[in-house]
Parts: C-alpha cells; sequence; structure tokens
C-alpha cells in the first residue's frame, strides 16, 4: 500500500519535472511557494515502502514468488542507486595531442591553487574549495606562506579594464583590470568563475588585492619566502592514480557528408613503468582501476586536435546489473505463473 | 481454411506492382551511387532529390528514375518540366511568378528569377535564421534546392552531344567528321585546334570554345557520385567530372564513362532498349542491397499495408452489420495480409542498411506500428471476437500514417551519428523498449475499447473478458519498458560510465514504466477498478506519446534524434484530445455501471479479492 501511494506522489513529481535533473538529486524543491519533496526522500520513501513489503511475512506465499523477486530487485536497484550518488563522482579530462594529463576536473566545482615552485623538480600544489571559496573566509595554511581573505567570488565574471585609477593596493592583474559578475549561464562549462582576494603576512610589495578568473592565459605569481607561487583559479581537480598521454585525435565522417561516424583517441597510459596504448572512442570506453573514461567531445585547432574525454569512478556500478537481472527473473516468473490465468476465457467466447 | 490462404496468397501477388513501360529505366535506376554518405541506387538517390523539389516522389507521368535520366542526359527538357513544387504564396509573389493549377514551376522559370534578386536572397541569407519568416526560409531552401537541381543536370554534360560540327574547316583542322554532334569530351583534345582557329576569325571555332567555358563554368558538379574510388585513399566516391579532371580514371571508369555517352545518345535517340542494356552493364557488380532497396522503393509496401489496414477495419465494421462471422474471418486475414506486408517492408530495410530495425523516430513509428499490429493478430487469434481486428487495423494505420509524415523529410535510411553507430545496443535496448511501446499502445487501445462497451452497457461478461485482456497486455508492456529502460541503462554505463543520467528520454522511459507499476498497484490494492484502470490505460497513449515524441522536442540530451516543428501542436492536440475522451467516457461508463445495480460491481470487487 505504501508502495502504492509513493508511485502516485512520484509519478505527480515525475510528470511534472521530465527535464529538469536538480529536482532529482535534491532533498525538497519549491514550485512557486509550495515545497515538493526532492528526489532522495522519494526514492527513500519507496525503498522503504519496498523493503517493508518484503519483510511482511504475510506475502511470502508461493503465488507471490515473481512479485516479490521484482520488488527485491527494485530495493537492490534503490541501494545500488543511493551508492551511486554517494560515492561516485565525475569530471572530465582536456587532453591535447602530445599532452598528457593526470587529474580529472570537476565540470562544476573551482578551486583556488597555490603551486610552490621553490623546488628545481617538483612543484607542490596546495588548493582550495567549495568553502574556502566564500566572501569573508580567510585562508591561513602552513604550505602557503602567507594570509588570504577571499573578498569576492562570481560563479560567472568578466574582467573590464579599469576606467578609474586602482585602489593602491591593487596588485598584477587587479591594477589594470576590474572583475565584474555576469549573469550564469544555462550551460556550466561556460561559466567563468572570477575570485577577489586579499594577501597579507607577507612581504609588503607583495601584500594587496588580487583578482583570478578562469582560463587565464597568463598565470599570476607571488613571491614569498625567496620562490615564486603560482596562484590559479581553476576547476577542482582529483588526482589520478596514473597519466593519460594523447598521441592522436581522430574524427571520421560519413563519406561527403559532415555527419560523424566515430571519434577516437588514442592514448598511452602511464602507470609506475608501464605505458600500454589504448584506445577511446564512441561507445568503447577505457576502464582502468574503477575510472571509466569514455569520448565526449573534442577541440579541432588547426595543426593540434584535443580530445575531451569524461571520466566516472561509480563504486555502484554493479548494482543495477544486478537489481537489472533479479528484476528479469521475477517478472518471467510472475508471467509464467500468471499468463494463463489472464488469458484463460479463450473457450468461453468461442 | 484452405479458400482464406489462396485469397492472401492472391492478394499479396495483386500488391507486386506488373513491369511496365517504365521498365525501360529500372536498370538505370539500380545503378549504385554514393550520396549522403552511403551507397544507393539512383532510383533513391532520384526520390530523395523529387520529394524535395516536388514534395513527392514522382514527377508527373515520369519515374523517378526516368526523371533523373532525362534530367542528366536531356537537361533541356528537364528545365522545362514543372517539377519546383511552390505551395506557399508569398514565395511565388517574392519571384513575381503568378499562381497555378498545382502550383509547380519549372527551372527555366526559376533560374532568371533567382539569378536577378541575387541581391535580396543576400540579404536574407545574412539574417539570423530565427528571424526569418517561413516564407523567407523557404525562399533560401528554394534557392539551395535549385542550386542542387542545377548542379545534377551538369553531372554529365561533358558526355553530351551538343557540339553540331558544320564548319567543313574546323572539322579538318580538328580532324573529325563534319556535320556530326560532339560532346565536350570528344573535343577536349582538339580544344588548342580550336582556339587557334578562334583567334583567327572562325565562327564557329569562336562559339565552340564560348561553350567550352560555359560548360566548365559554374564549378565542378559533385553530387552525382557513381565511380567507387580507384587509386585514392578513402572511401568517397567520385563524380565524372571530379573523376575526369582529378585523373582517377582507370580502365573500368573510362569504360564506364564509354557507356555513359552511349546511354546518352540512345536517350536522345529514344533507343530505349540499348538504354537499359547499357545501364544494366554499368550497375553489374551492385550488391544485393542495392536491388533490394530498388524493390523497397519500388513496392511502398507501408502504403499498401496501410490500405490493408483500412479495409480490415470497414471489413469488421461491416461484420457488426452482416454475415457476422464470416466478415470478421475475413477483416482478421486482411489484417494478418497487411501485417505481412508490414513486416516485410522492415525487414527490407533491414537488409538494405545492415542495422537493426529501430534507429530513427522514423524507424521506430514503423516499427511499433508492426509490433501492435502483430499482437493484435495474436489476440485475434486467441480471443476470435474482432477485437484483435479492431485494435490492429485503427493503431496501425494511425501509426503509419504518422510514419508518413517523417518518410516525407527525405531518405529515411540515413546515416547515424557516432554514439548510434552500434548495432548490439540497437537491437537489444531500443528493439526491446519500442515492443514496449507498441504494447502499451495495444492496451491503451483495448482501454478505449472497455471504457466505450461499458458506457454503452455491454454486458457484464464481456467487459470482464475486456478486463483481463488488459491486465494480460499491462503486465507484458511492464516487462518489456522495464527491461528495455534496464537495457538502456547498462548501455549508458557500458558507453558513458553511468547507468542513469537523468535525460529526457531516460525520464521518458521511467515514465512509462512507473505509470504501468501504479497502474498495476493501484489494481491489486483496489483503489482503481474496471473503468478507472480502463482510464489509466487510455492515459497510457498520453504518457507513451510524451516518451516517444514529447522529449524530442526539449531538442537537449543524447537522445533527441529527431526534431520536427509541427510535431508540438500535433502532440499537444492527441494528449488533450485522449484525456478528454478519457474523462468523458470514463464518467459516462461509471454512471452506466451504477446505474447496472450492484450485481456489476460485486464483480470488480470479487476479482479484486480474488487476486490480492
Amino acid at each position: 500500500m505504501i508502495v502504492l501511494v509513493v508511485g502516485t506522489i512520484a509519478q505527480r513529481e515525475l510528470g511534472l519535472y521530465v527535464a529538469q535533473n536538480r529536482y532529482f538529486s535534491s532533498f525538497y524543491f519549491w514550485v512557486g511557494s509550495v515545497p515538493f519533496p526532492g528526489g532522495y526522500p522519494m526514492m527513500g520513501l519507496i525503498f522503504v515502502g519496498v523493503v517493508a513489503r518484503l519483510l511482511a511475512p504475510a506475502v511470502w506465499v508461493r503465488q507471490k514468488l515473481g512479485v516479490n523477486v521484482v520488488h527485491l530487485g527494485a530495493a537492490l536497484m534503490l541501494a545500488g542507486g543511493f551508492f551511486t550518488a554517494t560515492f561516485s563522482f565525475e569530471g572530465n579530462m582536456v587532453i591535447g595531442e602530445g599532452e598528457s594529463a593526470d587529474y580529472i576536473s570537476d565540470y562544476h566545482a573551482t578551486e583556488l591553487a597555490f603551486i610552490d615552485t621553490r623546488a628545481a623538480d617538483r612543484d607542490q600544489v596546495t588548493a582550495f574549495a567549495r568553502g574556502w571559496l566564500q566572501p569573508g573566509e580567510k585562508i591561513a595554511h602552513a604550505a602557503v606562506p602567507f594570509h588570504i581573505e577571499i573578498l569576492k567570488y562570481f560563479r560567472n565574471s568578466t574582467a573590464r579594464p579599469r576606467s578609474a585609477l586602482p585602489p593602491e593596493d591593487a596588485r598584477g592583474f587587479a591594477k589594470n583590470f576590474e572583475l565584474t559578475e555576469a549573469p550564469v549561464e544555462v550551460e556550466d562549462e561556460r561559466n567563468r568563475a572570477g575570485i577577489l582576494f586579499r594577501v597579507s603576512q607577507a612581504d609588503p610589495g607583495v601584500n594587496g588585492i588580487y583578482t583570478l578568473l578562469e582560463r587565464m592565459p597568463v598565470p599570476q605569481t607571488l613571491k614569498a619566502e625567496g620562490g615564486d607561487f603560482i596562484v590559479e583559479l581553476r576547476r577542482l581537480r582529483t588526482p589520478l592514480p596514473f597519466r593519460l598521454e594523447l598521441t592522436k585525435f581522430a574524427k571520421k565522417l560519413h563519406p561527403g557528408t559532415e555527419i560523424p561516424e566515430a571519434f577516437r583517441s588514442d592514448i598511452i597510459l602511464h602507470d609506475g613503468e608501464l605505458r600500454q596504448p589504448v584506445r577511446v572512442q564512441m561507445n568503447e570506453p577505457l576502464r582502468y582501476k574503477g575510472y571509466t573514461f569514455y569520448q565526449a567531445s573534442f577541440i579541432e585547432n588547426g595543426s593540434q586536435n584535443t580530445t575531451v574525454l569524461a571520466v566516472v569512478h561509480n563504486i555502484g556500478r554493479v548494482f543495477p546489473y544486478l537489481s537489472g537481472i533479479v528484476m528479469c527473473i521475477g517478472l518471467l516468473i510472475h508471467l509464467v505463473m500468471q499468463l494463463p490465468r489472464l488469458f484463460r476465457n479463450e473457450g468461453a467466447t468461442r | 481454411m484452405k479458400r482464406w490462404s489462396c485469397a492472401i496468397l492472391l492478394s499479396l501477388l495483386f500488391t507486386l506492382p506488373a513491369v511496365g513501360a517504365e521498365g525501360d529505366f529500372y536498370a538505370f535506376g539500380k545503378i549504385p551511387s554514393q550520396h549522403e554518405g552511403r551507397i544507393k541506387p539512383l532510383d533513391t538517390f532520384a526520390r530523395t532529390h523529387l520529394l524535395a523539389f516536388n514534395g513527392k516522389e514522382s514527377a508527373g507521368e515520369l519515374s523517378p528514375s526516368h526523371w533523373l535520366a532525362e534530367l542528366l542526359f536531356d537537361p533541356e527538357a528537364a528545365y522545362k518540366r514543372e517539377i519546383f513544387n511552390l505551395p506557399n504564396p508569398d514565395v511565388t509573389a517574392a519571384l513575381g511568378l503568378d499562381r497555378r493549377d498545382g502550383n509547380r514551376f519549372s527551372f527555366n522559370e526559376l533560374f532568371s528569377r533567382l539569378r536577378e534578386q541575387e541581391a535580396f536572397f543576400q540579404a536574407l541569407r545574412e539574417k539570423e535564421s530565427e528571424s526569418r519568416t517561413p516564407a523567407q526560409t523557404q525562399l533560401l531552401e528554394l534557392d539551395v534546392k535549385a542550386a542542387r537541381f542545377f548542379e545534377i543536370s551538369r553531372s554529365l554534360s561533358m558526355l553530351l552531344p551538343i557540339f553540331h560540327l558544320t564548319d567543313q574547316e574546323v572539322a579538318q583542322e580538328i580532324g573529325l567528321a563534319n556535320g556530326e554532334r560532339y560532346s565536350y569530351s570528344q573535343l577536349l583534345r582538339s580544344r588548342e585546334a580550336l582556339q587557334k582557329k578562334a583567334r583567327s576569325g572562325n565562327l564557329q571555332a569562336i562559339d565552340f570554345t564560348q561553350r567550352f567555358g560555359a560548360v566548365e563554368g559554374w564549378g565542378i558538379p559533385d553530387v552525382l557520385r557513381i565511380f567507387p574510388p580507384q587509386f585514392r585513399s578513402g572511401d568517397l566516391w567520385g563524380s565524372p567530372w571530379r573523376v575526369m579532371q582529378e585523373g582517377d580514371g582507370s580502365p573500368a571508369v573510362a569504360a564506364s564513362l564509354l557507356r555513359l555517352r552511349v546511354m546518352a545518345d540512345a536517350y536522345r535517340s529514344e533507343n530505349w532498349s540499348a538504354f537499359a542494356a547499357e545501364a544494366s552493364k554499368l550497375g553489374e557488380g551492385a550488391g544485393a542491397e542495392i536491388q533490394v532497396e530498388f524493390l523497397y522503393n519500388k513496392w511502398k509496401l507501408f502504403q499498401k499495408a496501410i490500405a490493408f489496414y483500412i479495409g480490415s477495419l470497414l471489413l469488421l465494421m461491416a461484420s457488426w452489420l452482416v454475415w457476422r462471422k464470416r466478415l470478421r474471418r475475413t477483416a482478421f486475414i486482411v489484417l494478418c495480409s497487411g501485417t505481412v506486408l508490414h513486416i516485410l517492408g522492415i525487414a527490407m530495410r533491414m537488409y538494405v542498411m545492415g542495422r537493426p530495425p529501430v534507429s530513427t523516430l522514423f524507424e521506430s513509428v514503423l516499427f511499433v506500428g508492426a509490433i501492435v499490429t502483430f499482437s493484435a493478430c495474436i489476440l485475434e487469434y486467441m480471443k476470435k471476437s474482432g477485437l484483435g481486428v479492431l485494435i490492429g487495423s485503427v493503431a496501425g494505420s494511425a501509426l503509419l500514417f504518422v510514419s508518413f509524415g517523417y518518410a516525407a523529410e527525405g531518405d529515411t535510411m540515413g546515416v547515424l551519428v557516432a554514439v548510434l553507430n552500434t548495432n548490439f545496443w540497437l537491437a537489444t535496448h531500443v528493439v526491446c523498449i519500442t515492443i514496449g511501446y507498441g504494447i502499451c499502445i495495444v492496451g491503451a487501445v483495448l482501454g478505449h475499447v472497455y471504457l466505450l462497451s461499458a458506457w454503452a452497457g455491454r454486458a457484464r461478461k464481456k467487459l470482464e473478458e475486456l478486463f483481463r485482456s488488459m491486465m494480460g497486455v499491462s503486465v507484458v508492456a511492464l516487462l518489456f519498458t522495464a527491461v528495455g529502460t534496464i537495457l538502456g541503462g547498462i548501455w549508458a554505463d557500458q558507453s558513458w560510465g553511468r547507468f542513469w543520467g537523468w535525460d529526457p528520454k531516460e525520464n521518458g522511459a521511467l515514465l512509462i514504466v512507473l505509470w504501468l507499476l501504479f497502474v498495476m498497484h493501484g489494481r491489486l490494492s483496489g483503489i482503481l477498478q474496471g473503468p478507472g484502470f480502463a482510464l489509466c490505460m487510455v492515459l497510457m497513449n498520453v504518457i507513451v506519446a510524451v516518451a516517444w515524441f514529447g522529449v524530442n522536442l526539449l531538442n537537449i540530451g543524447l537522445h533527441s534524434y529527431g526534431f520536427t516543428e509541427n510535431i508540438a501542436l500535433n502532440l499537444f492536440l492527441f494528449c488533450a484530445g485522449e484525456v478528454v475522451f478519457g474523462f468523458v467516457t470514463f464518467h459516462f461508463a461509471k454512471l452506466r455501471l451504477a446505474a447496472a445495480g450492484p450485481e456489476r460491481s460485486a464483480h470488480f470487487s470479487e476479482t479484486v479479492a480474488d487476486s490480492k
């Protein structure tokens, strides 16, 4: 009975929001001023309903075997969904031909990274993300030899040449350019985050206000403790335990048309001493150490092509397979047991 | 029953067209060519272009192949043929053309007007596409179509005998017999001699050299690609001009060009048997796919199937008046024959394209139609009540009718984008989910029938029977949609590393599954009784339509592979109509059942208790 009620509500919700993803992975959302339960509580409720049904001893009779198996499968699927939602993450990798990368960039979140370049052969990166990037947040970290105070942070922004004289303590890029907020684009990839922060506790010439945007062509550097610290605002990076090098990206068109027939990235996988040639193409992703890399997009730029691989790391991967099989078995059992009964009246109408 | 089998055979034979006067162009229509990324017979090439120019797959009294032959071998005649369909009065007004019956205009009429208005067209092109009026968009399309028409017409211009040699002096100079007609390719080697003669003031030589320029002008026509690559790398076929200019000539190509020249002469002298003989030699070695596609074009099986479906519906209706049993059986057999043709058509498509039955929206409509009529045939076989015939003929013809709307957009066997280039998943997930759609539609039509019968006060027993069929169908539909949806998730996981992404199409499929689950749970819990259940099945149609066509309107996501402008309105009308129908009939059915007294309602609670 619970299942029925929940099913109805889920219907109403789904019917209203077929295309709007953000309602599914949330706890609640608003329609006008009326709060509606989001995807999480909805599925939780269905899960409770399904499990409750399975726990009720009255339903374990022979006739209901198939149906019960189906419900078991549904419970498995919801559990898998929970695992996926909680523990998986995804992002992308952008690699130009001849270049390599060993990290995943997040689709949405940004980070403020400080790269300590004092050692000749290794860089030490210290990055701050999410909550750290709110205005008013103060950052003091042992790996960074100065204090930082976030003044402004915009999801999407543009930099304009200053029309008036800059504030006295503006440094670097901030001297000539002014950060302004821009309306947030629907496609998140096109947003260009911007940040304004104050550095203190460093040399007087270094202390001051700095401005950063995503994808700035020239890096900003700060001098401290006898070395250069590069500071960047970029998409949140997750390091990979291995490295991918793109040797060639190829696009094949149907002859005489502009319709793509196939995309392909030839890649060399570097893992420790291992150098393994691999290939990623449409419908044929690379799977390695729990990560899945699939061909998502590409950038054609004269002589050098750049591939864009989407990366997913998903622990709950096996659940849909399991539950799918369980549900199919259940449905088949049920069908075999029920169908003759449903179509039985053949003789009666002849 | 034997008699009826003979009837089927006869009717099948009847649908195979007899070889007629157009037979002379069959061999020509079977010549393979590469167009829009795939190898197809010239017949398809001709039909696709006729559809674009004329709005239908024929050119007046000419067959598509005949029309193409005329365009290639006798362009002068083709330019005069009224072949461009301009139904929009704004378009004809902008071109300064007078309206006429049928609103078809010849290339000659269009050409000068398009050229005169070049500045206007340039301004149109620079305008943003969103801000163009429909007429402006059509004008631009017409410009492209006319250019394409002209390009095709010049494909074999170097082979056409358009140079009439009448000057003895010139003939002597270039060593060709006087008084004959020659083609560009024949005179090409004498070009320098002609130029020299022209400089000395010979009028014919001047005329010829000028016409050389006219033949060569306008760029290389590259649409008609009929020569497989010989020495070049890649899989791009060559057009006659391209092959000649880029020196990709092999002995095979030279022989083919010679054949085309003989064909040109044969066409001009109306020697059809010689024309057909050369064409069949040119088409030698074409794969069986080309043959099958040619037959597929010619037979138009889906148009025949729809005729059968409608005929079956009429027979069924007649059976309600007279000869109850006999006419019903005939209707069943006619439905079966239609289904056979329908499935044969799909099978031919599969063979030609070498891929599973469903990969575009058009194909999904065809396939769902076949599923619906096929399951209706099974239902009729089991129940023998006329119900299956009703469902199959109504839903089958409606779906085929919808599919014709998509077929009007051009070649329906086009190549696929990279992500869909996978036979395995097309064969499993897509087929499974579309079978699910089909069975859902069967269930929905049953719902309609149930509500109408209840309203009409049919006997309790009949309603019970209908109800059981509905239950059975919905269980099968749930099986297919659920399995199909999960398979889709697995495809997504295999290809993109995620099982579920809340893509609109995924949500649409989930919507169907959830609706079926809801209906089923409602039934089991006793909240939904006969009419309520039937109402939900009627609404099922709305859900399927939204999940199937509606999500494509959003034009986002991985699955949005088809977009038609008119579809939004049609879809809305369909959904609104179904909702109104459902609730009105539900209301009256309820009233009728309540008026019938407790006996009937007792039955429903009884079956509910029974199934619990």
